[in-house]
């Protein structure tokens, strides 16, 4: 069980708070006010699970005016906050670790308006991702970028941390989907960023300010891209002997000229904990590596790309080849991809993913060190992955009763990511840096550059009172 | 004039061979190719490094000197236009093509090299660098990032901005940051990228860029529309876009424009047409050409008098080649052509196009347009002579009225020329006020002395468009 950071008390007195909370309430109602201990137990962790602290308040605004008031109300207390979707970050960027308010974005919901002719859909932050995409398919569209998070992250969170998934490879990240934002900054000042047709005047706000983190402001409305359905999609699912092999075949398929619009990996372990929860697929024990490799488009063309896939397969020397004969069959292999983390849970008590970015050509090269890694720290390493894009999410799988196994587990990934950063990759590809991993940032960065994005953070949130803690080393 | 020691620590960083000081010598600078902008800067200088832009831009911070990037002085925003004198930087030595990494898919080259060169080599090795703005065989590489170029392949493709992973740039002050690197996910602290891309040399000089890469589409197919109406082209657009097809090129161009690039080019276009749409779908072969089937039917439901394919690549290559000529084209009738740059949401395209008609017969110009359908971007272009100040005038007067009408019809007043010198006062209309401040907080933290490319993207007041300024 990870201990609960008390967090520093804030800097007001007493009299001052109680005061505090009363304006708040005659803002949001005394519904949207939360100081109980056991209700704001709640939110003392986000998806991370390692850092953990507790919230000053909570507080749950039902639009953007409440949002601009409560904002405004905080800084003119000097009280830090930080904004909360669904809490399913992974790298503590939801959680009060110097007391904080939450300003929770639960209630900024509400149906997503979509206008085929964009086509675009404006949605509240509050919405889930797999709620947009549902709306989004009822019109023949999708919201491409797909956290494996979908069913429960909001819009809101995405945009917060650049999110992507599984079909970024051949579709983008969030901020390649977004056309617009209406933000509350951190110093109260309403901005209406971008808009339906493409804009480009002015210095791209949008752009930076998508995978902030939380630091500048909040969103209370996003304009986003919709794609096309296509018409048609082929799955396969590629079986090998070893990761080595996978690799390859990923590498030789982006060589051919295709760009799928995804490429998963899963090794033995990976594979090991998904096969014993709800979403069997039946690997064959000798199977060490499975690819999930997806392409769409025009049905015409769809068959020859699938072939030409399985012979570079093949060409690789994969054991086996499957081919998705219908949606419930593709749909119960992403089923088992994307349950990988949770399913973790079937093989150790406690796991902590990490989120390095290496060049695709050094996959195999990387594998192997992750697994000296293990070795090294004697810890069990899933490997679960977006192939196409380098993006690695080793699963470090450790025992939280076994005393030193949680700190060997967040030594062994902050190991994992120094080597990301030496054959030229990322700290972080999708899951923000947040607070887990603010002193890594000085591997990619040096203190003169981290101090000048400091004051570029400043030109927004001038008091420093937004999700104060997260991102920038100290 | 600047103080005589400048010149000397300028001699001293890049070489004498490397400085230009006499008046004759900097006429050629104190313009780019936006029309009727112009200002002799007080020198010239050709770094051939990311240490020596350093040195220049500390020397420039340490003796408060206006400093004004230049790539190949294409723009048409006046970007490049040193409207307060000091020095333009120009930079086309750097421009060397460091890497093409095709495992990866990435290049990584100087921000002076020509976008075509880059384009050629990359396909050489069965790669594609999409963005190509229709300068493509002139303009630099660093200013396609300073302001964000889009081009025909847009609507499909994207623009810059989707393709640059990383950057090298030298601040105000002289310290030199990298942005990004070669991965295509990286969200390890704040996207400098995004704000640099599109900054219009207002922020940081690029020094380095690296840009991803997409294999190379199989197969690729050209075609022409042709049609009888304004408002058929146009709903020719919503409809291919509807149908859920996504083709690599598709342009729109009115008669008068046809008849002049035709008369230029001779790349057999139609001139008897109402409107033309220019068609291109690239991709494997088999998707292509039932992409193009479908496109074709929906043009003639539309109302298409004809559609034409280009029998083969060579005549597909003629026909855009003759599109991107437009400019030049246009440019021959008049002694002065001035491109617009105004997007609107597709629905909106034939409206949009109707009143631009109607605002030029009130005000009595003569304006021609054409542009990036698929993306509701057009580019109304005025044939005008700057030695008629009344005719000027008036030329004025019908941008602004088109400017706010594609405000009103929800558009934006720029799609990929950038704002510069000549939009700087509609900056304030488009955003507000706090989202300028924001802007300028963002500015002072790169540039607190405010010594690079003054006077552009923000202004006190509309800029009058004069033929001549310079300081006595």
């Amino acid at each position: 069980m990870a201990e609960a950071v008390e967090g520093r008390e804030i800097s007001v007195t007493q009299t001052e708070w109680t005061s505090v909370l009363q304006a708040l309430v005659s803002i949001v109602g005394s519904d949207g006010v939360v100081t109980a201990l056991t209700h704001r137990l709640v939110y003392q962790w986000d998806g991370n699970t390692v850092f953990g602290g507790l919230p000053q308040a909570v507080i749950l605004p039902q639009d953007a005016d409440q949002v601009e008031q409560v904002i405004r109300l905080l800084s003119d207390h000097g009280i830090p906050w930080l904004a909360r979707g669904s809490g399913t970050g992974l790298s503590g960027g939801a959680v009060a670790t110097q007391g904080e308010v939450i300003v929770d974005l639960a209630r900024l919901r509400g149906p997503v308006r979509i206008d085929a002719v964009g086509p675009f859909a404006r949605v509240a932050p509050g919405v889930t991702n797999l709620e947009l995409n549902r709306a989004a398919a009822a019109r023949g569209y999708f919201y491409a970028p797909d956290p494996s998070s979908q069913v429960a992250c909001t819009i809101g969170g995405n945009i917060a941390e650049n999110s992507g998934g599984s079909h970024c490879l051949k579709y983008g990240v969030t901020v390649n989907h977004l056309l617009g934002l209406k933000v509350v900054t951190a110093s109260g000042q309403r901005l209406s960023l971008g808009g339906a047709a493409p804009d480009l005047p002015g210095y791209d706000l949008t752009g930076f300010f998508v995978g902030s983190e939380g630091t500048l402001g909040v969103v209370t409305e996003a304009t986003v891209h919709l794609v096309k359905q296509p018409q048609a999609m082929r799955t396969v699912l590629a079986l090998f002997d070893a990761p080595e092999q996978a690799s390859q075949t990923v590498s030789d398929v982006i060589a051919a000229g295709m760009l799928p619009a995804a490429m998963e990996m899963m090794d033995r372990l990976a594979m090991d904990g998904v096969e014993r929860g709800p979403y069997r697929v039946g690997y064959p024990p000798q199977t060490g590596a499975v690819l999930l490799i997806e392409v769409d488009g025009i049905d015409a063309g769809l068959q020859e790309q699938a072939e030409r896939i399985v012979a570079i397969a093949q060409h690789n020397g994969v054991q086996e080849v499957r081919v998705a004969q219908d949606e419930r069959e593709r749909a119960l292999w992403w089923q088992n991809r994307k349950t990988a983390f949770g399913a973790m849970g079937n093989l150790s008590p406690n796991y902590y993913v990490q989120d390095g970015v290496i060049p695709r050509s050094r996959l195999p090269k990387v594998l192997q060190q992750i697994e000296a890694i293990g070795h090294e720290f004697g810890l069990r390493i899933a490997n679960v992955f977006h192939a196409g894009d380098g993006n690695l999410h080793p699963l470090i799988l450790f025992d939280d009763r076994q005393k030193g196994q949680r700190e060997r587990a967040i030594q062994a990934g902050s190991a994992i990511l120094r080597i990301c950063v030496e054959e030229g990759g990322s700290i972080t590809g999708e899951h923000g840096v947040g607070i887990e991993k603010r002193e890594e940032m000085r591997w990619m960065y040096s203190d003169e550059e981290l101090a000048f994005q400091g004051e570029l953070r400043r030109a927004w949130d001038p008091q420093g009172l937004a999700n104060p803690g997260k991102v920038l080393p100290t | 004039m600047l103080p005589a020691q400048i010149y000397d620590a300028l001699v001293d960083i890049v070489g004498s061979a490397y400085l230009r000081t006499e008046a004759s010598q900097l006429v050629p600078y104190s313009f780019d190719a936006t029309p009727l902008f112009q200002h002799l800067p007080d020198a010239v200088v050709f770094p051939g490094s990311t240490d020596e832009i350093a040195r220049i831009l500390r020397l420039c911070a340490q003796t408060n000197t206006k400093i004004v990037p230049r790539g190949n002085g294409s723009g048409l925003s006046g970007g490049a236009v040193p409207i307060e004198g000091g020095i333009v930087l120009e930079m086309n030595r750097l421009n060397q093509l460091d890497e093409i990494d095709t495992a990866n898919l990435t290049a990584t080259f100087g921000p002076g090299l020509v976008t075509s060169q880059l384009s050629r080599a990359v396909e050489a090795q069965g790669l594609f660098y999409p963005p190509d703005p229709g300068s493509v065989v002139i303009s630099s590489l660093g200013g396609n990032v300073a302001e964000c170029a889009g081009g025909m392949r847009g609507l499909k493709y994207g623009v810059t901005k989707d393709y640059v992973l990383g950057l090298e740039a030298v601040l105000p002050n002289g310290e030199v940051i990298r942005t990004g690197g070669k991965n295509t996910k990286d969200v390890a602290g704040y996207d400098l990228n995004k704000l640099l891309i599109g900054s219009e040399g207002t922020l940081a000089v690029i020094t380095e860029i690296t840009v991803k890469l997409l294999p190379k589409p199989a197969a690729k197919q050209t075609a022409m529309a042709l049609f009888d109406t304004l408002s058929q082209a146009a709903a020719a657009v919503a409809a291919i876009i509807a149908g859920r097809i996504l083709p690599a090129t598709l342009e729109f161009l009115d008669q008068p424009t046809l008849t002049v690039v035709e008369a230029y080019t001779h790349a057999g276009l139609p001139t008897d047409v109402a409107a033309l749409l220019l068609i291109e779908q690239d991709g494997a072969a088999i998707v292509v050409k039932e992409e193009m089937e479908r496109i074709a039917v929906i043009c003639r439901q539309q109302g298409a008098r004809e559609v034409r394919l280009a029998r083969d690549a060579q005549e597909g290559e003629a026909i855009m080649n003759a599109r991107r000529a437009t400019l030049p084209a246009l440019s021959r009738l008049r002694p002065t052509t001035i491109l617009e740059d105004a997007t609107v949401p597709r629905a909106q395209l034939a409206t949009m196009v109707e009143r631009i008609n109607a605002i030029a017969a009130h005000y009595g110009v003569m304006i021609s347009t054409f542009g990036h359908a698929g993306d509701g971007n057009l580019h109304p272009t005025a044939l005008t002579d700057a030695r008629n100040p009344e005719e000027i005038e008036a030329v004025e007067q019908a941008f602004d009225e088109i400017f706010r009408t594609a405000l009103q019809l929800g558009g934006t007043i720029t799609g990929e020329h950038g704002v510069g010198l000549a939009k700087a006062a509609y900056m304030e209309a488009r955003f507000g006020k706090a989202a300028i401040e924001v802007m300028k907080g963002i500015k002072r933290a790169f540039d607190p002395q405010g010594i690079l490319n003054p006077g552009k993207m923000f202004a006190a007041q509309t800029p009058r468009r004069v033929v001549v300024n310079r300081d006595s």
